[in-house]
C-alpha cells in the first residue's frame, strides 16, 4: 500500500516533469507573449488531481504504445487500445493526459475530444502552446469493459492567422506517454491473475512491455527453443508491437506497470523464492500467474521436464488468442487481408465521414496483404471516392494518395463550380505496397477563393468546403500471386514462409545474447504477422539447404560456406585495411560509365521514369553484401536447392542484441526489406538493399489467370525481355502468317 | 503441310500472341516496347525491304495497335456514373473501335495483294465467243454517247462476234409520254437521234417502256432482249480501250465458275480535290488506291466485285440471279455478292481498259459518293456479308471491309467534334494521363501512320485518306442516318460526269465546311484562353487542343476542295504519237505527228512550217486508224498555232459529223491503253510520311488561305443568290 502510494506520487510528478521540460515555442509573435501569461492559468487546472492525503489508492494504467502521441493538421485522429481485467474494468476510473500544442494553434476553434468505446467524453480546447496543460476525465461507470477498450483522440485544430495549405503543417497537439494514464481507483489493480487478461500487463511510462526471463539456461537448445517459442506466445497475448526481453536472475523486488516477469524452468531448477511450485510443476504442466509477495506480475511456466514446459505453454495461446476482437494496442482498426477482386468500404475500416472546413484534409487506413503480393510492378489499386466540394474550392485544388509514406497519385479537382464525386476511381500503382500491413493515407488539399482574404478567424469560421463519405471504397484488382525471394519483407510482415512451415531451423551463436537476439526477431515477426514461428534449435552443419532456416549470430562464428550461401562478405571489415587504391579504382570505374551516350541516354529514359538498369538485358547476380562494421545486418538468400535462409548478423553478440532491438522498434521494422537491410549503431534509418535477381516461386494453386498476372509483373520489371518476347512472338507469327497465306486464298 | 494444319498453327500463335499482348505491363514497358518496335518498323519500311519484312512490319503494327486498344478498353473509359463523361466517351471510345477494326479489315484484305496477272490475249486457236456489249444511258449528252459507242466499236474483237447495245432510260415509252410537253418533246427527240446514231455506228438502240429499277432494270432489259454467251458493261461515260475484250474473254474459258472479270476504272479527267488542289498530275487519284491495291487485294479471297462498268460477266451465272440484282441502289456490288454466295468465282485484272470520267464538281462529287455510301448500307442492312450462307469466310470479311468501310462519315464527325466536349464543355471524356495519352495514344497514332503508308503509300500520300473522309463526311452522314432510318428509301440519283466549272465560284455544298472551320477556330480561341486562365490543366489543354488543330487544318484544306477552280473539261489531254497527214491551205497532204488528244480536239505537229494554216483556218487529217473505220479523214479547224523552231504545232478542235467521224476519235483517244497505265504509274510513288505531311501542311495552309479569299469574293453573292 505505502509502496503502492509512493509509486503513485512519482508518477504524478511525472506528469509534470517532462512537461516542464518541453521547449518554449521560439516563435515569439505578439499573440504567443499573450499566450505567455496563461501558465498560471493552466496551472491550477493540473492542481486539483494533485493528490491529496485521504485519497483511495489507484492505481495506474498506461495508454500510449510509443514514447509520445503527436496529432498532427487540421484533423487529426489518433487511437489506441488498452486491455483490463475484470475487475479494472469494473473500478472507478478517470482518464488524464497532458499536453503540449503549437503556437499557432488557435485556441478558440482548435479542440481535442476523447473518445472511449465510442462514448464521448467531453471536448477540450486545445489551448496549450507554452506549457502542457492537464486534461482530467471521470469516466462513467461501465463504459469500460474486461478486454479490449478503444481509446480514441480526435483533434480539430486550425491556424490562427494563416490560411494557406502550407499553414496546416505547422499545427500539432503532443501528448506524452508517461502522462497518459486510466487512473483506477482501488488497491492491487495492476495484479493479472489469468492468462487470458495477460494483455492487461500493459505498458511502461514509455509505453514498452518487458518481459524479465528467469530462466536457468539459455545455451541449452531445448530450454532456448521453449523460451524462443514462449516469447512469441506471450507477444501475442500482451497484444504489443513490440517486446522487450530481459533476462533476470531474481523476480522483481517491486510491482512495475508493463513489466512481467517469467519464470520458465523445468520444476527441477525453479528459482528458490518459488520453491512451493516445484511439487505441482513436478506432477505436471504449469503455465499460470502465480501471486507473489511484491504483487509484480509474475508467470511460471514449468514442468517435470523441458517438454512438459513446452507443452504447458500452448496454455497460452489458448486462453489469449488471436482474435479479431483482441487487436494489437497500436492498431485498434480493422485491418483485413485484401486478396484480389476485394473492396472495402472505408467506414469498415474505422475512417468517420467528415464535413471539413479546412484546408488539407488526410485520412488514414490500413490492410493487410498476403506475403506472396506480386503485383508492385504492373498493378494499379483503386479508390473508388465518394465525396463532395462546394464551388468555393478552386482549381489547383487536389487529391493526394500516399501508398506507405510514399505519393502515389495526384488527381487534380478540375471543376470550379463544386462538384460531386460520386464512385469516382482514382487509379494508383501499388508499387510502394508490400507482404503485411500497409497505410494508405488520402489528403485532400483545398485551395479555397475564401482563404484568400483571410480574414480574422476565417480559419475556423469558414463554411463546410469538403465533403468525405465513409462509403468511400478501397479496390484491389485481381493481383498477381508469386513470392519473388529472397524478401526481408515476407517476414517482417507475414512471417512467411516460416509461420508456415512445419518446423524452422534457427542456428544460433554462443552465448545468451544470441539467444535473446533470436527471440526479438522472432517476436517481433510473431507480433507483426500474428503467427508463432515454429522454431528448432539446429546447429550450422546440419543445415540442410533445401529446407527454410534461420541463423542468428555474429559475423566471426559464421563458417565460410554459410557466409557465401547468406550472400553476405567480411568486405567492409576487410576494406578498412586495404588501400586508397582500390578507392580510386571503385571511383574511376563508376565515373567511366557517365559517358556521353548513357548521359543522353539516361536523361531521356528519366523523363519517363526508368533508368538505364531498366533496360538491361542480362541477367544479374546479387553480389555479396560486404557487412559495415558496426552494423546489424537482417539478410535473406534464397539458396539454390530450394531453402529460404535469413539470418541475423552483426559483429559481435553484444551489438548484434542491441542492434536487433532497435530494428524491432515499429518505425524501423517496417523500413526493413530487400534481401539486405542494415542499421548501423549511429543511425535511425534501415538501409535496405534490393534483390536484383529474385527466384520466383509459385505458391498458389496453378491457374492460368494468376500465371498471366504473374508474367505481367515480371515483365514489368525485365522490360526488354518483354520487347524480345513480343518480338518473337511477333516473328513467330509472320511465318505463321506467311505459311497460311500460302494455302489460304488465290495465290496467282 | 495442308491448308487446315496451317491455319491451326497460325491461330495457336495468334492466340499466344494476344496472351502476351494482353499482359496488364506497366506503362513504362509499354513505352519501351513501343518505341522499339516503331523503330524496327522504321528500319524495315526505310531499307524498303518486301515480302515476309512487309509481314514483319504488319505485325509489329498490330501488336501495338492491339495493346492500343486493350488498354484504351480497360483503362480510359469515364466512369459509367458520370453520364455526361461517359456517353460522349464511349462515343468517342466505339469511333476509335471501329478505325482499329477497319484497320485489321483491311490488313486482312491487303496482307497480300494478288501480283499483276500477265496478259493473256485471245489466241488464234482459242473459240471465239459472243459478246453482248451494253452501254447503258440515261441523260448524256450525244457526243459523249457517239464517243463511248464508237470506241465500243472500235475493240479488238472479230466484228460478227460482238454486239454494241445502247440501253437509252432516257428515251423510254414512259418518258416519251412524258405529261410536260417539254419534257417529252426532248425525249422524243433523243429517242430518234441515238437510234440515228446507233445505225450509223452499226450499233443496236434499246429502251424500254418504264424507267423500273434504274440501272440494274435497264440492264436486265438488255439481258431480256440479247443472247450473247458474256456482258460487257460500259457507263456511258467510259470508253473501252480497243483490247478490252482481249484481254478480259479469255479468262472464262479457264473457269467455267467465272462470272466477272473486273478492270480498274481510268479518269482522264480529275476528281473535284484534284482539280482544286491542283494535285491530279502529281498525287495518285484517289479511286487508284481502290483499284491499284483493294481490288488486287479482294482478288486474293476470291471477292472482287463488280464496279458497274469496265467488267465483262457471264450470262449463264448472271440468269442464275435473275439477272442484276436491284434491290439496293448499288446494284453491281449486290450483283457479285449474290453471285458469290452462289459459289462463283470473280476475278480483277489490274489494267486501266477504260477511260472515263469522273464528277467535275463538288455537288455532284458528293452525289456520286451518297448512292454508293446508301447502298453500301443498304447491302450492310440486307444482306449482312458475315453471315451471309454461301460466302467463304475470307469473303464474309472482304465484302465486311467493303461495306462498313462507308461507315466512315461517323468517326470522322465524332473526331472532328470530340475535342469541342473537352474545350466548350469542360467534359472529361478520355481518362489518362499525360504520360499515358503519349506512351499509348501518340505511339498508336504514329503506327497507325505508318501501318497505312507502308500498304497504301504507292497509292495514298498522308493524311490525304483523312481529307477524303472529311469532305464526303460532312454531307454523307445525314444520307447515312436517312438509310439507317428508312433503308429502302434511298433512289438511284444518276451521277452527272459531263458538267464543267466555266467560271470560279463556290460549291453550292459549302457552306457547312465554312461553319465548322469557324468553329474550330473559335476552339483554337479556346485553348489559348484555357491555357492561361487555367494552368493547373494545361498539359491535357494543350494535347486536345493539339487535336483540334489537326482537325483545323483538315477543314482548312476542305476550304480550298469546295472553292471550285474554272476548268474546262476538254482540256485534259492524253499524249499520243502518230502519224498523220494534214491537209495544207493549198490542198497539199503535209507529214505530220499528231502529239496529243482530248475529247474536243487534238495537237499537231509540223515539222516543215505551218503550210499555210493558220488561227481559224479549217483543215483535215488523215491516218491509218487501228481497226477497220473504213475512212481515215475527218474535219478539223485550227485553234492555234505556235512555232517551235522551224515547225509549228498546231492546236485544232474537231468537227465530227458522222459516226465515222467519233470512230476516228475514239481510235486516238483509246487505242492505246499502256499510254494509261504508265500515266498512273508516274503518279503512283511513295512519298513517305514526313515529306507526305510537310507537303499536306503547305497544301493545307495554301488552300485555307484560298478558300477564306473564295468567301470573301463569292460569299456574299451566293448569299444574295440564296435569299
Amino acid at each position: 500500500m505505502i509502496r503502492t502510494r509512493l509509486l503513485l506520487a512519482a508518477l504524478l510528478s511525472s506528469v509534470v516533469l517532462p512537461a516542464l521540460a518541453q521547449p518554449v515555442p521560439f516563435d515569439m509573435t505578439p499573440e504567443s507573449d499573450l499566450r505567455q501569461t496563461q501558465p498560471p492559468a493552466s496551472a491550477p487546472a493540473a492542481t486539483p488531481v494533485a493528490p491529496q492525503p485521504v485519497l483511495p489508492p489507484r492505481s495506474q494504467h498506461f495508454l500510449l504504445p510509443s514514447g509520445s502521441f503527436r496529432l498532427t493538421g487540421e484533423e487529426s485522429r489518433q487511437a489506441l487500445v488498452v486491455y483490463l481485467t475484470q475487475a479494472q474494468a469494473e473500478a472507478p476510473a478517470r482518464l488524464q493526459l497532458s499536453y503540449l500544442n503549437a503556437v499557432v494553434v488557435a485556441p478558440e476553434v482548435s479542440h481535442l475530444d476523447i473518445r472511449v468505446n465510442g462514448t464521448d467524453l467531453g471536448r477540450s480546447a486545445i489551448a496549450s502552446s507554452s506549457a502542457p496543460s492537464v486534461i482530467a476525465l471521470d469516466l462513467p461507470g461501465g463504459l469500460l469493459r474486461a478486454g479490449a477498450n478503444t481509446i480514441e483522440f480526435l483533434a480539430s485544430q486550425r491556424h490562427r492567422t494563416d490560411c494557406t495549405v502550407a499553414s496546416t503543417y505547422e499545427l500539432w497537439t503532443q501528448i506524452d506517454s508517461s502522462t497518459a494514464m486510466l487512473s483506477l481507483e482501488g488497491a492491487d489493480l495492476g495484479q493479472v491473475r489469468q492468462l487470458a487478461d495477460l494483455a492487461a500487463v500493459g505498458l511502461d511510462a514509455n509505453g514498452n512491455t518487458t518481459i524479465r526471463l528467469i530462466t536457468p539456461d539459455l545455451t541449452q537448445p531445448e530450454a532456448t527453443r521453449v523460451a524462443i517459442d514462449l516469447a512469441q506466445k506471450l507477444a501475442l497475448a500482451l497484444r504489443v508491437p513490440n517486446l522487450h526481453i530481459e533476462q533476470a536472475a531474481t523476480l522483481s523486488e517491486t510491482a512495475m506497470p508493463g513489466v512481467l516477469d517469467v519464470v520458465l524452468g523445468p520444476s527441477g531448477q525453479l528459482p528458490d523464492s518459488l520453491v512451493q511450485y516445484a511439487a505441482q510443476a513436478g506432477s505436471g504442466s504449469i503455465a499460470a500467474l502465480i501471486p507473489v509477495p511484491t504483487g509484480a506480475n509474475t508467470l511460471l511456466v514449468s514442468g517435470p521436464d523441458w517438454a512438459s514446459v513446452s507443452q504447458a505453454t500452448e496454455a497460452i495461446m489458448t486462453a489469449a488468442p488471436v482474435s479479431d476482437g483482441r487487436p494489437r494496442i497500436d492498431l485498434p482498426y480493422a485491418i483485413p487481408t485484401m486478396l484480389g477482386g476485394q473492396a472495402v468500404s472505408l467506414a469498415d475500416l474505422g475512417v468517420p465521414t467528415t464535413e471539413f472546413n479546412g484546408r488539407r484534409y488526410r485520412t488514414l487506413f490500413q490492410f493487410e496483404l498476403p506475403p506472396d503480393f506480386y503485383a508492385n510492378l504492373y498493378g494499379e489499386a483503386e479508390l473508388v471516392l465518394d465525396a463532395a466540394y462546394s464551388g468555393d474550392v478552386q482549381p489547383g485544388s487536389e487529391i493526394d494518395i500516399y501508398a506507405n509514406g510514399q505519393i502515389a497519385s495526384a488527381t487534380p479537382l478540375l471543376r470550379t463550380d463544386g462538384g460531386m464525386l460520386r464512385h469516382t476511381i482514382i487509379r494508383f500503382p501499388m508499387t510502394n505496397l508490400r507482404a503485411g500491413r500497409n497505410e494508405l493515407e488520402v489528403v485532400v488539399n483545398l485551395n479555397a477563393q475564401s482563404d484568400q482574404v483571410c480574414s480574422p478567424g476565417w480559419t475556423g469560421e469558414a463554411p463546410v468546403r469538403f465533403v468525405f463519405s465513409s462509403s468511400t471504397q478501397f479496390r484491389l484488382p485481381d493481383y498477381a500471386r508469386a513470392a519473388a525471394l529472397p524478401n526481408l519483407q515476407g517476414l517482417t510482415g507475414s512471417a512467411w514462409p516460416y509461420a508456415e512451415d512445419q518446423q524452422v531451423p534457427v542456428v544460433l551463436g554462443e552465448g545468451p545474447q544470441a539467444a535473446m537476439a533470436a527471440m526479438t526477431l522472432l517476436v517481433r515477426a510473431a507480433t507483426a504477422s500474428g503467427k508463432v514461428l515454429p522454431v528448432t534449435i539446429a546447429s550450422e552443419g546440419v543445415l540442410r539447404p533445401e529446407e527454410n532456416a534461420i541463423l542468428i549470430m555474429p559475423l566471426p562464428e559464421m563458417s565460410q560456406p554459410t557466409l557465401a550461401r547468406i550472400g553476405l562478405s567480411h568486405g567492409a571489415i576487410a576494406s578498412g585495411a586495404t588501400d586508397e587504391g582500390a578507392v580510386l579504382d571503385q571511383f574511376r570505374s563508376g565515373a567511366s560509365q557517365s559517358n556521353v551516350f548513357n548521359g543522353a541516354a539516361s536523361w531521356m529514359l528519366g523523363r519517363v521514369g526508368l533508368s538505364l538498369d531498366d533496360l538491361r538485358v542480362l541477367p544479374r547476380r546479387d553480389e555479396p553484401y560486404p557487412v559495415a562494421a558496426d552494423s546489424v545486418v537482417l539478410a535473406q538468400s534464397m539458396q539454390p536447392e530450394g531453402g529460404l535462409w535469413t539470418v541475423l548478423t552483426g559483429n559481435d553478440e553484444a551489438s548484434m542484441l542491441a542492434g536487433m532491438q532497435r530494428l524491432a522498434v515499429t518505425a524501423q521494422w517496417r523500413q526493413v526489406g530487400g534481401r539486405v537491410s542494415t542499421l548501423a549503431a549511429t543511425d535511425t534509418n534501415v538501409t535496405a538493399v534490393e534483390t536484383v535477381a529474385p527466384v520466383l516461386k509459385l505458391t498458389q494453386p496453378f491457374s492460368i489467370w494468376n500465371l498471366r498476372l504473374v508474367a505481367a509483373n515480371w515483365f514489368s520489371g525485365n522490360i526488354l525481355i518483354f520487347t524480345a518476347a513480343l518480338g518473337a512472338a511477333a516473328m513467330l507469327l509472320m511465318l505463321a502468317t506467311a505459311l497460311a497465306l500460302g494455302r489460304v486464298g488465290r495465290q496467282k | 503441310m495442308n491448308r487446315t494444319l496451317t491455319i491451326l498453327i497460325w491461330s495457336m500463335v495468334s492466340a499466344a500472341m494476344l496472351v502476351i499482348i494482353t499482359l496488364p505491363v506497366s506503362l513504362e514497358v509499354h513505352l519501351v516496347t513501343a518505341v522499339l518496335l516503331i523503330v524496327a518498323m522504321g528500319v524495315i519500311k526505310t531499307l524498303k525491304l518486301d515480302g515476309n519484312w512487309r509481314l514483319l512490319l504488319l505485325t509489329f503494327g498490330t501488336i501495338i495497335v492491339l495493346r492500343y486498344a486493350f488498354w484504351r478498353t480497360t483503362s480510359t473509359l469515364p466512369p459509367i456514373t458520370a453520364l455526361a463523361d461517359f456517353i460522349p466517351g464511349l462515343i468517342l471510345y466505339l469511333a476509335e473501335m471501329y478505325c482499329i477494326m477497319m484497320l485489321f479489315l483491311s490488313l486482312f484484305v491487303v496482307i497480300r495483294p494478288l501480283p499483276l496477272r500477265p496478259s493473256i490475249r485471245l489466241q488464234p486457236e482459242d473459240p471465239v465467243p459472243f459478246v453482248d456489249v451494253f452501254i447503258p444511258t440515261y441523260n448524256e449528252d450525244f457526243e459523249l454517247l457517239a464517243g463511248t459507242l464508237a470506241a465500243a466499236k472500235a475493240m479488238d474483237y472479230p466484228a460478227d462476234r460482238f454486239t454494241v447495245w445502247l440501253l437509252d432510260d432516257g428515251g423510254t415509252e414512259a418518258k416519251r409520254n412524258n405529261a410536260d410537253p417539254d419534257s417529252a418533246a426532248a425525249a422524243q427527240d433523243r429517242y430518234e437521234q441515238l437510234q440515228a446514231l446507233c445505225s450509223e455506228l452499226d450499233c443496236r438502240y434499246l429502251t424500254r417502256s418504264r424507267n423500273e429499277h434504274a440501272k440494274a432494270g435497264n440492264l436486265n432489259n438488255g439481258l431480256a432482249n440479247s443472247s450473247g454467251e458474256f456482258i460487257a458493261v460500259f457507263d456511258a461515260d467510259h470508253a473501252p480501250a480497243r483490247d478490252f475484250l482481249q484481254e478480259t474473254v479469255p479468262y472464262f474459258a479457264r473457269d467455267s465458275r467465272l462470272f466477272l472479270v473486273q478492270t480498274p476504272h481510268f479518269f482522264l479527267n480529275p476528281d473535284p480535290l484534284e482539280r482544286n488542289l491542283r494535285t491530279f498530275e502529281t498525287m495518285p487519284s484517289e479511286n487508284e488506291m481502290f483499284y491499284g491495291i483493294i481490288q488486287r487485294g479482294l482478288d486474293r479471297w476470291n471477292a472482287a466485285f463488280f464496279c458497274g462498268s469496265a467488267a465483262l460477266l457471264r450470262r449463264e451465272a448472271l440468269l442464275t440471279n435473275n439477272g442484276f440484282a436491284g434491290r439496293s441502289i448499288t446494284e453491281d456490288c449486290e450483283t457479285a455478292i449474290e453471285l458469290h454466295s452462289k459459289g462463283w468465282n470473280s476475278i480483277y485484272v489490274d489494267r486501266p481498259l477504260v477511260a472515263g470520267l469522273q464528277p467535275a464538281t463538288f455537288a455532284s462529287f458528293i452525289g456520286q459518293r451518297t448512292r454508293w455510301a446508301q447502298g453500301m448500307m443498304q447491302i450492310l442492312l440486307f444482306s449482312f456479308p458475315l453471315f451471309k450462307s454461301g460466302l467463304k469466310l475470307g469473303q464474309r470479311l472482304c465484302y465486311m471491309s467493303s461495306t462498313l468501310f462507308w461507315l466512315f462519315p461517323l468517326p470522322r464527325m465524332i473526331f472532328l467534334f470530340a475535342p469541342f466536349c473537352y474545350l466548350f464543355f469542360d467534359l472529361q471524356i478520355f481518362t489518362a494521363s499525360g504520360g499515358e495519352f503519349a506512351a499509348y495514344t501518340l505511339t498508336y497514332v504514329l503506327v497507325n501512320l505508318v501501318m497505312q503508308n507502308s500498304l497504301f503509300g504507292r497509292w495514298r500520300w498522308p493524311w490525304i485518306s483523312e481529307l477524303y473522309e472529311y469532305i464526303q463526311s460532312v454531307h454523307l452522314l445525314g444520307a447515312l442516318i436517312s438509310v439507317a432510318r428508312n433503308p429502302s428509301k434511298p433512289t438511284f440519283n444518276v451521277t452527272a460526269k459531263d458538267e464543267s466549272v466555266d467560271k470560279a465560284r463556290l460549291s453550292e455544298l459549302s457552306r457547312p465546311f465554312y461553319l465548322i472551320f469557324l468553329l474550330l477556330i473559335l476552339a483554337v480561341a479556346m485553348t489559348v484562353y484555357k491555357v492561361a486562365a487555367e494552368p493547373y490543366q494545361a498539359e491535357i489543354t494543350i494535347v486536345v487542343g493539339g487535336w483540334n488543330i489537326f482537325n483545323l487544318i483538315l477543314a482548312g484544306c476542305a476550304l480550298g476542295v469546295v472553292s471550285e477552280r474554272r476548268e474546262v473539261r476538254s482540256s485534259r489531254r492524253v499524249n499520243v504519237e502518230r502519224r498523220c497527214e494534214v491537209r495544207g491551205a493549198d490542198g497539199s497532204w503535209i507529214k505530220g505527228n499528231i502529239v496529243n488528244v482530248s475529247s474536243g480536239g487534238l495537237a499537231l505537229q509540223l515539222p516543215s512550217g505551218a503550210a499555210g494554216l493558220g488561227r481559224g483556218a479549217p483543215t483535215s487529217v488523215r491516218f491509218t486508224p487501228l481497226s477497220d473505220i473504213g475512212a481515215n479523214e475527218m474535219a478539223l479547224f485550227v485553234r492555234s498555232a505556235t512555232s517551235q523552231g522551224k515547225g509549228v504545232e498546231l492546236g485544232c478542235r474537231f468537227m465530227p459529223e458522222s459516226g465515222k467521224d467519233y470512230r476516228l476519235i475514239a481510235d486516238l483517244l483509246y487505242a492505246n491503253s499502256a499510254n494509261w497505265q504508265q500515266r498512273q504509274r508516274s503518279r503512283q510513288v511513295n512519298i513517305g510520311i514526313i515529306r507526305g505531311t510537310i507537303r499536306f501542311l503547305a497544301i493545307s495552309v495554301y488552300q485555307t488561305g484560298r478558300g477564306l479569299g473564295y468567301l470573301l469574293r463569292f460569299g456574299s453573292g451566293r448569299g444574295a443568290n440564296n435569299d
